[in-house]
């Protein structure tokens, strides 16, 4: 038979007890804290759970604040850009208006609103969001558009890499467009020589935008020999002839035979009565061409046909930096100012004088809404046929600005969509991350009430049990 | 008088009766005690005629009721629980020291890359850039704590192990002379009860500290082993040394030996495992956590660039003791491996950069080499003081330099004739650090010519990554993608058939290592010695904090390559990121401490069930003890009863004869 000392009994009732206690004390903490794990030990493997869902509901938590930080942002961007389409809308309304204009003061009202409309462009191009620029790219420091106000040329000092914004999980999206991207579109279309020189557009790609002025002088002439007749001492500043050999014909007539007196018309403009002392004769041509030259050595008794050469200069950079005509169809002039080159085709050249060079469909919004202005004031003295040709040009400038900044505003609202996708799903998982976090960690209080109150009854039980053991001795009975 | 006799030997069986059972109830409560039962025979009988009368009663002895088996496994099972409450002591405070919370290490891990991620939204908000250093900076103050910690941890287990050890010689001691007096006791045919209770109790303090043979105490009085076998109690005291061995483990010498001694039980064995194991195990497995985080966020914090731009002057926060010894040698404090080092010196007036490359290898270089090394790149100054031993880099006045690797403005040319200049642009997004070369197919006009091809190659692997065509159609100065984002372009003029550039585009500017062994402009310095910390330079300015790969405040692409670092598994890491290995780390200890509780729990559990099987033997009952005195009382009187009615016998005989 097994033995039962009361001193075991009591041992072990007391270590049951221990316990007991130390399980309702767990439980009483539990329920006044509602946390279930409190150190590591309490659940290993749910305190990793706890510690995973933690860090993963912080980082959605951090997701969702940089969701709303770039929405902000981009939404600015986003109004901004609408704006800036909004303003091209009235442009194209005043260009309109200005096609139709019969009379210049009219057009110069207008002039006056597109001029407001391309300060207000230059505003919304440099806005800030909280200080920061919406249209410098990454470059935050950066006011994006210096302008000169007078041609209304926008010099962009931006960056040109995107300011991207990081979403977590990896995801990276274009908040900080870069100026360039939004206000300079990169197309290239025909290039137009507008005036009088004979100069057209050359073969290759220029790289130079918006408009030059192309600047074509006369540099020498020079006489085919056989006549003796050369040019005369205004010939370099006052001709105005310009092409290679056979451009341009004198006809000599040596009515003396000598080579005394005579008569030369040029291009078969109207005869010019001469002497051998004509060393600086001024001879025009039909087309209001004008020659100088020095008959004072003519070879007696020629009469006959001598070819001219007009011998002059290229130049985009008003005159700073020219290159000689070489009359071909693909003649680079680079502009000093800038690096950029223009190709010509200076094999039509017959003249000097100041063309318009247009790169059509480079012009920025900048130059777009200075050009318009500077045509509606119509600076260039363009006569009314090429002025409505020019204003067409604006309108069609007005349209593909108004077509790439929609592009923009498109690409936007895709980023905001997908941002809105992005908050949807993050706030999702949060709701998920949190519940689970909450069952993981959460104390069940109904479980841990019921669970209280059996350790508790089990602790009566135990205490009561004893009590009774104890009530029974032998001393009660000597 | 046989019959006095008889009676007499019956009083005496009973007093030595009552006496036991009364020292049974005296010492019932006493711990180890075990009950005594005396043992009763009875005496030779005398003959008379054909009858034998018996003659009395004798004491054979007073034996101590042991039963040895359970007496063996309750010494084993206190020495398992000495030793596993002492682990779950250990473990209790590890538990707590890692519990995560407000302020925790876990807590501010996580609080660091929220800090970053927060950051990504706006790189250049200097309250952002602060909250960064800040959390940065509570990392390494909770690292700091918990390191302190188990230091403090392992020297108060020294101080355990001392004491324990001075216990152990006490025990040993005292019972080597009570062993002396059973001896005697034994030799002179007593039975030492009390003494071998007594002996039995500090055999049982012994085993709470060590480890000891099973089965106690031979009978045959020989010494009891103990630890294995390698140290014997009971002949002579036993004297331990507690020393910290070369590589800073807790051991206990036998000064017998001279060799350390390996307890596989009791306190002890939880000591020195605490000490060896779990305590410079959690402390390497902490400082290999925190490694993997500061070797990634260093390399990226020296390889980037923050909002001030690039440095003028920088000095190691790490030295050597000889910058002329080869930086293998520096292995274990200074992890470099051979490689590239990427240096771009931008001049500040002009903004024009030169990106150098040198090649590093510290089994031939030493620190001097390095210093060489950069001092040969225009517009750099290097060298390694004696005094300090710390590498300073200098820039010329009038230039800075940095180690993001940028790309050159304009690619070297190799052999061009032609008049067209090209440069490059655009941000690498390649993994690798690459060479590239690029070369004309034709001759020709830019922007003229059709075709103008350029095709451009990796170098190393003779790959055509790309061919671009700048001839006609092609607007000069428009930039080109070659690849990975690096963007090329021509200025107008004119392009010979086999003109040739080469570009070296980095991702990886410093594939040595060395910037963030060195502590060159890194996020952390420090080690565990002397604590860790935010390097000081970034923690009085923020704005150092390397965010951009450009330098330009709205480009944040090497602060999305520090918040990658939250997602990936670092080199060195079970497969974890940093705050999943972190997390792993804590639980761990979690698990080892819930277990160690398990144990203490289960061997209780089996110490009570043990108690009370050797309760059922040697346990005292008190009723049971009652009833034995009663009935010794009972034959006290009897005897007493019977002495008197022979007396009375006797009486009547007198009276016949008077």
């Amino acid at each position: 038979m097994f033995r039962v000392t009361m001193s075991q009994t009591l041992a072990s009732t007391q270590a049951e007890l221990t316990r007991r206690s130390a399980t309702a004390a767990k439980l009483q903490a539990d329920l006044a804290t509602g946390v279930r794990i409190r150190r590591p030990s309490d659940d290993p493997r749910g305190q990793q759970i706890v510690l995973n869902q933690r860090a993963q509901l912080q980082q959605v938590e951090s997701r969702l604040r940089s969701i709303a930080e770039t929405r902000s942002r981009l939404d600015h961007a986003h109004r901004q850009i609408l704006d800036v389409q909004q303003l091209f809308v009235q442009a194209k309304t005043l260009a309109l208006q200005g096609r139709q204009a019969t009379d210049q003061s009219e057009r110069d009202i207008l002039a006056a609103q597109v001029d407001r409309l391309l300060e207000t462009l230059v505003q919304l191009a440099n806005a800030t969001h909280e200080g920061e620029p919406l249209f410098a790219g990454a470059d935050l420091n950066a006011t994006p558009f210096s302008t000169d106000s007078p041609t209304g040329e926008a010099t962009y000092t931006g960056s040109t890499l995107p300011g991207q914004r990081w979403l977590a999980d990896g995801t990276v999206v274009d908040v900080l467009y870069s100026g360039a991207d939004v206000f300079q579109p990169g197309g290239r279309g025909d290039t137009l020589v507008i005036g009088q020189t004979g100069a057209a557009a050359g073969l290759g790609t220029s790289s130079a935008r918006g408009t030059r002025s192309l600047l074509v002088q006369h540099t020498a002439t020079l006489v085919s020999p056989g006549s003796g007749v050369q040019a005369g001492a205004s010939s370099p500043g006052g001709d105005t002839i310009l092409g290679p050999a056979g451009t341009h014909q004198l006809t000599l007539v040596d009515e003396s035979g000598t080579g005394a007196y005579g008569t030369v018309s040029l291009n078969g403009g109207p005869p010019v009565a001469f002497t051998s002392a004509d060393t600086d004769l001024r001879v025009t041509g039909p087309g209001g061409e004008v020659v100088y030259l020095d008959l004072s050595n003519i070879t007696p008794g020629f009469n006959g046909t001598v070819d001219l050469t007009g011998e002059g200069t290229l130049s985009v950079d008003g005159g700073v930096t020219s290159v000689p005509i070489d009359y071909s169809s693909a003649q680079g002039v680079l502009d000093s100012r800038d690096g950029t080159i223009t190709y010509i085709d200076s094999r039509g050249i017959v003249r000097p004088g100041t063309d318009l060079v247009e790169f059509t469909e480079t012009l920025d919004a900048f130059q777009t809404l200075a050009r318009l202005r500077d045509e509606l004031r119509n600076v260039d003295r363009l006569p009314a046929q090429e002025l409505a040709a020019a204003l067409g040009r604006r309108l069609d400038d007005l349209d593909r600005i108004s077509t790439h900044l929609l592009a923009v505003v498109g690409d936007q609202s895709a980023t905001l969509q997908q941002l809105d996708r992005m908050q949807s799903l993050s706030e999702d998982l949060q709701l998920q991350v949190q519940q689970l976090l909450a069952d993981t960690e959460g104390t069940d209080y109904a479980a841990a009430t019921i669970a209280l109150q059996e350790q508790q009854t089990w602790m009566q039980f135990s205490l009561a049990t004893i009590v009774r053991l104890f009530d029974i001795s032998v001393l009660n009975y000597l | 008088m046989y019959q006095f006799d008889l009676g007499l030997s019956a009083i005496r069986a009973s007093q030595v009766g009552l006496r036991t059972t009364s020292n049974n109830l005296a010492n019932a409560a006493t711990p180890g005690y075990h009950r005594q039962q005396v043992l009763l025979t009875d005496n030779l009988p005398v003959t008379l005629g054909r009858l034998q009368l018996g003659t009395g009663v004798s004491v054979a002895g007073v034996q101590r009721l042991v039963d040895s088996a359970i007496e063996s496994a309750l010494l084993r099972n206190r020495s398992g629980q000495s030793e596993a409450s002492t682990r779950l002591s250990l473990l209790n405070r590890l538990d707590s020291l890692l519990t995560p919370g407000d302020g925790s290490l876990a807590n501010e891990v996580t609080r660091l890359f929220d800090a970053l991620e927060q950051l990504a939204s706006r790189p250049n908000e200097a309250v952002l850039q602060r909250q960064v250093v800040t959390a940065a900076q509570g990392v390494t103050r909770e690292l700091n704590t918990a390191l302190a910690e188990i230091r403090r941890l392992q020297e108060d287990t020294r101080s355990q192990t001392e004491i324990a050890v001075r216990e152990l010689t006490q025990l040993s001691t005292d019972i080597a002379a009570l062993n002396r007096q059973i001896q005697i006791q034994q030799a002179q045919g007593r039975e030492p009860n009390d003494l071998l209770d007594r002996r039995d109790a500090l055999v049982t303090r012994l085993a709470e500290l060590i480890d000891l043979a099973p089965g106690g105490f031979p009978p045959d009085g020989s010494p009891l082993p103990g630890a294995a076998g390698t140290l014997l109690f009971g002949a002579a005291p036993v004297e331990l040394r507690v020393e910290l061995s070369d590589n800073g483990e807790l051991q206990l010498i036998s000064p017998d030996w001279e060799v350390p001694i390996a307890p596989a039980s009791g306190k002890l064995a939880a000591l020195l495992e605490g000490h060896n194991h779990t305590l410079a195990g959690l402390r390497n497995d902490l400082l290999s956590w925190f490694d993997a985080l500061r070797r990634g966020l260093d390399q990226l914090q020296a390889t980037g660039l923050g909002l001030t731009g690039g440095s003028t002057r920088l000095e190691a926060a790490r030295a050597v003791t000889d910058p002329d010894v080869r930086l293998s040698a520096f292995a274990a404090e200074l992890p470099i491996t051979a490689g590239d080092l990427f240096i771009t010196v931008t001049d500040k007036a002009t903004g024009d950069r030169t990106t150098s490359r040198i090649a590093i290898d510290p089994s031939t270089h030493s620190l001097n080499d390095v210093a060489a090394l950069l001092d040969a790149i225009p517009g750099l100054r290097a060298l390694v003081p004696p005094a300090t031993g710390r590498l300073v880099i200098a820039a010329a006045a009038g230039y800075e330099f940095d180690f993001a690797g940028r790309l050159d403005q304009q690619p070297t040319p190799d052999s061009v004739s032609g008049t067209a200049a090209a440069s490059v642009g655009g941000l690498y997004t390649g993994t690798k650090n690459a060479q590239w070369e690029v070369v004309a197919i034709d001759s020709g006009t830019v922007g003229a010519t059709s075709p103008l091809r350029l095709e451009v190659r990796d170098v190393t692997t003779g790959v055509v990554l790309k061919t671009i065509d700048v001839g006609l159609g092609y607007e000069a100065g428009r930039p080109l993608t070659l690849a990975d984002g690096v963007t090329w372009q021509c200025s107008p003029g004119t392009i010979q058939a086999g003109d040739r550039w080469t570009l070296t585009p980095v991702a990886q500017p410093d594939q040595t290592g060395l910037l963030s062994a060195l502590g060159l402009k890194s996020f952390f310095t420090g080690g565990p010695q002397d604590g860790f910390g935010v390097h000081p330079d970034l923690a009085a300015n923020p704005g150092q904090l390397a965010v951009s790969r450009t330098g330009l405040s709205g480009e944040s692409g090497n602060l999305q390559r520090m918040i990658a670092l939250r997602n990936s598994s670092p080199d060195g890491s079970p497969g974890e990121t940093i705050e999943g290995w972190l997390a792993g780390l804590i639980t761990g200890i979690g698990l080892e401490t819930q277990f160690a509780r398990g144990e203490t729990d289960q061997l209780a559990s089996v110490g009570t069930r043990l108690a009370e099987d050797r309760d059922a033997l040697s346990g005292v009952d008190p009723n049971e003890e009652m009833l034995a005195l009663l009935r010794w009382q009972q034959g006290f009187q009897a005897a007493t009863r019977f002495i008197s009615i022979i007396q009375s016998t006797m009486d009547d005989l007198l009276r016949i004869l008077a």
